[in-house]
């Protein structure tokens, strides 16, 4: 069977924001990201690019054995399976680790960010939402100074624009570019901007999709908590 | 990752403009010179499908839609008009329909992009407050279509208004979840597609078009979707999956649809989609028409109408597909048919027809598994 976007009370309950969602029974099996796409977005994903046979004949692969395991009794190894697949909504803990060099070729590591809260700004040179959360980020760091490291990490941009966006911020924001391994430890990355919030023992503490109306006050009352 | 800053100008209106091309073949078309007489009772119809079309030229020409993406929207609306009323001129009254149908879905949703844009910027509450403001107004005109008695109304019309009814809650629902999903802006052409839907379901059951002969036996079409859904699942395998990934959506937006009809028990609607889907279907595996064969699918066409214009009972549904057949062949511009016109309109006379034929009576339902059995949900956008 299949519902809609938007009111399907299975994909709510399960988390699931986006489409398409593939569930057996209730349990999901593969999720937005899976397939790299949402709207006409193509991104990264274990299914992705869909327009491809060996990624099709994975998901049917992976779409069967699920059934298998259900009819079979074997729901508690489903649900067990499918928290890879729900683990990639909330994808992730903690700070991964980080190994980039900074625009100004320092070395950038989540080593050298221990004991502070941590803010992770995804952004692009070509999304004005981001540009408008990096300008707000270097009032953050004022405000907050050495108890708060904020990192801005620059994704699928020209490295020259880049450079020139990173001329206009805030000196106390380190920006570097993102390689594949970062916004993949990061759950992939398929939107901007997209904000981690870390605490001091690195815990995740807020992510936040997009540039929400209430971006500022949320963010607020998670950093007060995390950097007292 | 692609700029989600372009997607409420890009995305969401090539989801839309995909539908178009689809639909392509109905735009490109114009009278060549053969005017069908229209039915005297149909007279009045025919006025009004006139003047609707006329109505939306003129609040185009007042107000023109634009898309940063797409600066030629304004005039891809305007030639989609004139082609309805060239339809309409030619006696192709639910084609024409069905045209003015997808301008009303469109324009509106323009319209409210370029409305409501600033107005909900970066603000869910903003898009909240518009968002129950055009649910109230889809609201009263759905209740106004669906206190339609459409017992004397010919199937087609039905059928046109029923599926234009049935998307103003998805596309209304959809809408919102674009907007929480990714900012406000996003969810507007939706909903206010949903507005030109639920308008353009109004219009045609105020139509003043009395059905011709007995009711065709409408009825839940249940087993032919299952079956055809399953030939569709076995057809989806590279490197057809990938190289007509396009034409697969559109046939399984077709069941889609023709499956929420139907459990709406909305069965003309579910009728006409169910046809558009064989007809897409019959695209992926008829082969081309040879140049030989032409002038006998001309005459086979013209076969069709006359058979159905002589039937006694109501064959509007039959007859909107043969409309489209006609119009595939009659370039506006005198330009010779494309293959694909010729194979689209060979796929309606060899299978949309007969399958038309075979819904007037009722199938044995599909067997239902024994044993264990799963329920498998893909949550999806239900139009492409």
């Amino acid at each position: 069977m299949s519902e809609n976007f938007g009111t399907s009370k299975l994909a709510d309950r399960l988390g699931v924001k986006g489409y398409p969602a593939v569930f057996v029974d209730d349990i999901l099996v593969a999720c937005p990201r899976d397939f790299g796409y949402f709207r006409e977005k193509i991104g990264l994903g274990r299914y992705a690019p869909w327009q491809n046979a060996d990624n099709q004949a994975k998901f049917k692969a992976d779409l069967t054995h699920m059934i298998d395991l259900i009819l079979a009794g074997k729901k508690d190894s489903a649900l067990r399976e499918s928290e890879a697949t729900s683990a990639a909504l909330n994808p992730l803990l903690t700070l991964p680790k980080l190994e980039l060099k900074d625009l100004n070729g320092q070395a950038l590591t989540s080593e050298q960010l221990a004991g502070r809260a941590v803010l992770v700004e995804f952004w692009a040179t070509w999304c004005p939402p981001c540009r408008s959360t990096l300008d707000w980020l270097g009032e953050l760091k004022s405000k907050y100074g050495d108890k708060l490291a904020i990192l801005a990490l620059a994704v699928e941009s020209p490295e020259d624009k880049i450079h020139s966006v990173a001329a206009s911020l805030s000196p106390g924001l380190r920006v570097a570019i993102t390689d594949a391994a970062t916004a993949e430890a990061f759950g992939n990355i398929t939107s901007v901007p997209t904000m981690f919030l870390f605490d001091r023992s690195g815990k995740t503490a807020r992510v936040v999709y997009g540039a929400p109306p209430d971006l500022h006050a949320q963010v607020d009352e998670v950093l007060e908590s995390l950097v007292d | 990752m692609n700029n989600r800053e372009r997607a409420v100008t890009a995305s969401t209106v090539k989801r839309r403009i995909r539908r178009f091309v689809f639909w392509g073949a109905w735009w490109g078309v114009a009278l060549v010179g053969v005017m069908l007489a229209l039915p005297v009772a149909g007279q009045d119809a025919a006025s009004q499908v006139q003047a609707e079309a006329e109505r939306l030229q003129q609040l185009l020409a007042k107000k023109p839609i634009s898309f940063p993406d797409n600066s030629d929207a304004n005039r891809q609306a305007g030639d989609m008009l004139k082609s309805a009323l060239k339809d309409q001129s030619a006696g192709r009254l639910y084609l024409s329909l069905y045209g003015i149908g997808q301008v009303s879905d469109f324009i509106h949703g323009v319209w409210f992009v370029m409305d409501k844009a600033e107005a909900v910027k970066r603000s869910v509450p903003a898009f909240e407050a518009e968002w129950e403001k055009l649910s109230a107004s889809v609201a009263a005109l759905d209740q106004q279509t669906r206190a339609k008695n459409w017992s004397d109304s010919p199937a087609a019309l039905r059928a046109l208004s029923e599926t234009a009814e049935a998307m103003t809650m998805p596309l209304l629902e959809g809408g919102r979840g674009f907007a929480v999903s990714t900012e406000p802006k996003e969810g507007l052409f939706n909903i206010g597609e949903a507005q030109g839907q639920a308008e353009f379901a109004a219009f045609v059951a105020s139509l003043h078009l009395p059905r011709k002969g007995a009711a065709y036996p409408l009825r839940s079409l249940l087993p032919e979707l299952a079956s055809l859904q399953q030939k569709v699942n076995a057809a989806f395998q590279p490197p057809r999956s990938i190289d007509l990934h396009v034409q697969f959506m559109l046939i399984n937006s077709g069941l889609k649809q023709a499956a929420d009809l139907d459990a709406s028990k909305s069965y003309a609607g579910a009728l006409c989609q169910y046809l558009k889907a064989v007809h897409d279907y019959g695209m992926l595996e008829a082969g081309p028409v040879e140049t030989s064969l032409q002038p006998a699918l001309k005459d086979a066409l013209a076969q069709a109408r006359s058979r159905l214009n002589a039937s006694g009972r109501d064959e509007s549904i039959a007859q909107l597909f043969v409309e489209w057949a006609e119009s595939s062949l009659a370039h506006p511009d005198g330009s010779a048919p494309s293959a694909d016109d010729w194979k689209g309109a060979s796929v309606i006379l060899d299978q949309v027809l007969p399958a038309y034929f075979a819904a007037d009576h009722p199938l044995a339902a599909p067997e239902r598994a024994s044993g264990k059995t799963v329920e498998i949900t893909l949550v999806r956008w239900p139009y492409t």
